[in-house]
């Protein structure tokens, strides 16, 4: 795939076919229903001016949609009017990316400061001093340039939703507005799908996948939107081997082909030790940040942590032992602290 | 000789059929738009883990009514204003599944006890205490039956025009919130909704039998479908078919409303319950190998 032909150009567009179809459709319905109704509440005046309310609501949103067909049609020069994600996202127009690619990892802390660090960054977390720019601009709640990826908490089996509709969350989640769905959506969904490969159980229901499925379902619904910073909050636990493996291929590659920035939080190195141009190692209170090569040795992480400990080699992984917390606690539950 | 303990004319008797139906027009639209509506919702009840909840709000509902029949004031508003504060308390305090369970298990007590105490001390017409928990939709006036209906019509609007980011929501919060949707305005606004539709359904089944309409109807839909439309679309018939069609067999007899749409609502539920196993049942049997190499 090549990065600069998958990039998504959407500018919003107006469907005056499907406009006119919906209101001949309610004019119709209107026309047919009147009799009945009036028959049915002549004397009832409580109802009545509920009718009005619900009209006036209709008659606005009917004027939001002509609004929004003046602005397609470039009559009104709005800015505002088209920050939906995404759809200003030419390659030129805006800025690339941070400095330059980079993927840092957070290790082996026991307060949850990569959890603040991650709120902070997609600003939900105010800050007590200092500042955070992301991409040249100061955070912003629910920046599109930033593509979220949460752990991996299995979802109930019963949820009402096939794989297709979790990818879809990140395309069409946070329009609010009737739910009519856009042109274009299907196919980009479709593209996610087929970006992390999930096409084959597209249409399955998303309780009965496994882990790893679901995973690569959230790294999809957080890359709908071609972010330039991927925050990475522990994707790979609670996964099988050959899962992390996939997951970890499907974020490197969004990094090398969209020049993504990647902040990937974990406890356990290995899957991505190879792929990682700096480590933040966070350890009681205390950080260390370098390369890989400077970071991972006895001496720093003895010196980080205050206690003797050994950084093991075997083969290309890696082990360190000794480090004084050693029992990692997997389930940092985050609605315990977005609550 | 045997004398029969209840006669079949008090269930089924279809004599001058067309002439109630015409009369209780307003009974039925009601029936109907809180069936589709209540159908609706129970789906993000479900999916937000809030069926305990729903029942709590009804029993603060039921004390707000009880309390407007006490004092002299509008049942609806009376129930609506329980609602509301039960559903805000909910929303602003239990946002951890832990704390809400608490919280309705103190709120649910409470409620039920403040409403029969008011209705103790109320000595109107004590027909009107027994229809605040079970439910009586005939008995419930003209003008207040329009406001029911526009209550409803009003909660499917708000409904509709934050389904997206409410799914979303719904589904994974985290993710939602770091996307930037509001999480917790649209926690507080479902929260609203659903006061406002139960105070509504209050009123037709019964403070004790909401559950009917807004829980049943979306877990059965929930066990034979699973599209993001199939799923809302089959609720709303359910919760329609349940509701009106319970409206229409118990103008047949002279015994109140809610028992047939509970019935019809369990019978759906049943039904799909049945449809699923069998469905899995077959698919067990067409790939026993595939599925479990997968």
């Amino acid at each position: 795939m090549d990065g600069t032909d998958q990039t998504i150009v959407r500018t919003p567009r107006i469907h005056l076919v499907r406009m006119v179809v919906f209101l001949i459709l309610v004019g119709f319905l209107t026309w047919i229903l009147q009799q009945p109704v009036r028959a049915a509440f002549l004397n009832n005046p409580g109802l009545n001016g509920l009718i009005g309310v619900c009209l006036a609501v209709g008659v606005v949103l009917a004027l939001a949609q002509v609004v929004r067909l003046f602005i397609a049609a470039g009559w009104i020069n709005a800015h505002w009017a088209s920050r939906r994600p995404g759809e200003q996202l030419r390659p030129g127009r805006n800025p690339p990316s941070l400095v330059r690619p980079v993927a840092v990892m957070l290790a082996d802390d026991k307060t949850p400061v990569n959890a603040t660090l991650m709120r902070a960054i997609l600003g939900l977390q105010p800050l007590s001093a200092g500042s955070i720019r992301v991409a040249g601009q100061p955070v912003q709640r629910g920046n599109p340039r930033i593509g979220y990826i949460p752990q991996q908490r299995p979802l109930p089996p019963d949820t009402s939703m096939r794989a297709r509709d979790v990818v879809a969350l990140g395309v069409n989640g946070t329009r609010f507005g009737l739910p009519i769905p856009r042109r274009g959506d299907r196919a980009r969904v479709d593209a996610l799908l087929e970006g992390v490969g999930a096409a084959h159980f597209a249409d399955r229901r998303v309780g009965l996948l496994s882990g790893g499925e679901q995973q690569r379902l959230r790294v999809g619904q957080a890359l709908a939107d071609e972010p330039t910073l991927l925050l990475c909050d522990e994707p790979l636990s609670n996964l099988d081997l050959a899962n992390q493996v996939g997951v970890t291929e499907i974020i490197d590659r969004q990094r090398r082909e969209r020049d993504a920035a990647v902040l990937f939080v974990t406890h356990d190195i290995n899957p991505i030790l190879g792929r990682v141009d700096r480590i933040l190692y966070i350890a009681g209170g205390r950080f260390v940040l370098g390369t890989p090569d400077e970071v991972l040795q006895s001496r720093v992480l003895t010196d980080l942590y205050g206690t003797p400990v050994f950084v093991l080699r075997a083969g290309d992984r890696l082990v360190v032992v000794g480090a004084p917390d050693a029992q990692p606690h997997h389930e940092h539950d985050h609605d315990e602290d977005d609550a | 000789m045997m004398v029969p303990l209840f006669d079949w004319s008090d269930i089924f008797s279809f004599q001058d059929y067309g002439d109630l139906v015409a009369l209780l027009a307003n009974s039925i639209i009601a029936g109907a738009v809180l069936g589709i509506v209540g159908g609706l919702i129970g789906v993000f009840v479900m999916q937000r883990d809030l069926a305990f909840a729903v029942h709590g709000v009804s029993e603060l509902s039921f004390a707000g009514a009880a309390a407007a029949l006490l004092f002299g004031g509008s049942v609806v508003a009376g129930s609506l204003g329980g609602a509301l504060i039960a559903a805000i308390l909910i929303g602003v305090l239990g946002s951890k599944a832990r704390d809400r369970n608490s919280i309705v298990g103190v709120l649910m007590p409470f409620g039920l006890g403040l409403g029969i105490l008011f209705l103790s001390l109320y000595d109107g017409r004590s027909a009107n205490r027994f229809s605040l928990l079970t439910g009586q939709i005939v008995s419930v006036s003209s003008p207040d039956l329009g406001w029911l209906i526009g209550i409803s019509a009003a909660v499917l609007v708000g409904l509709l025009l934050m389904w997206n980011p409410l799914r979303f929501d719904s589904l994974d919060q985290v993710a939602a919130s770091a996307r930037g949707i509001p999480t917790r305005f649209v926690s507080l606004a479902f929260m609203v909704l659903l006061g406002l539709i139960v105070a509504v359904s209050v009123h037709i089944i019964g403070a004790l039998l909401v559950m009917a309409l807004l829980v049943t109807p979306a877990a059965a839909a929930m066990r034979v479908a699973a599209g993001p439309l199939t799923v809302p679309l089959l609720a709303a018939l359910f919760g329609f078919v349940s509701a009106v069609g319970g409206i229409l067999l118990a103008l047949a007899g002279t015994l109140p409303v809610s028992p047939y749409i509970t019935t019809i609502s369990f019978l759906i539920y049943a039904g799909c319950w049945v449809v699923q196993r069998s469905r899995a049942r077959v698919k067990r049997r067409s790939q026993p190998v595939t599925s479990a190499a997968a």
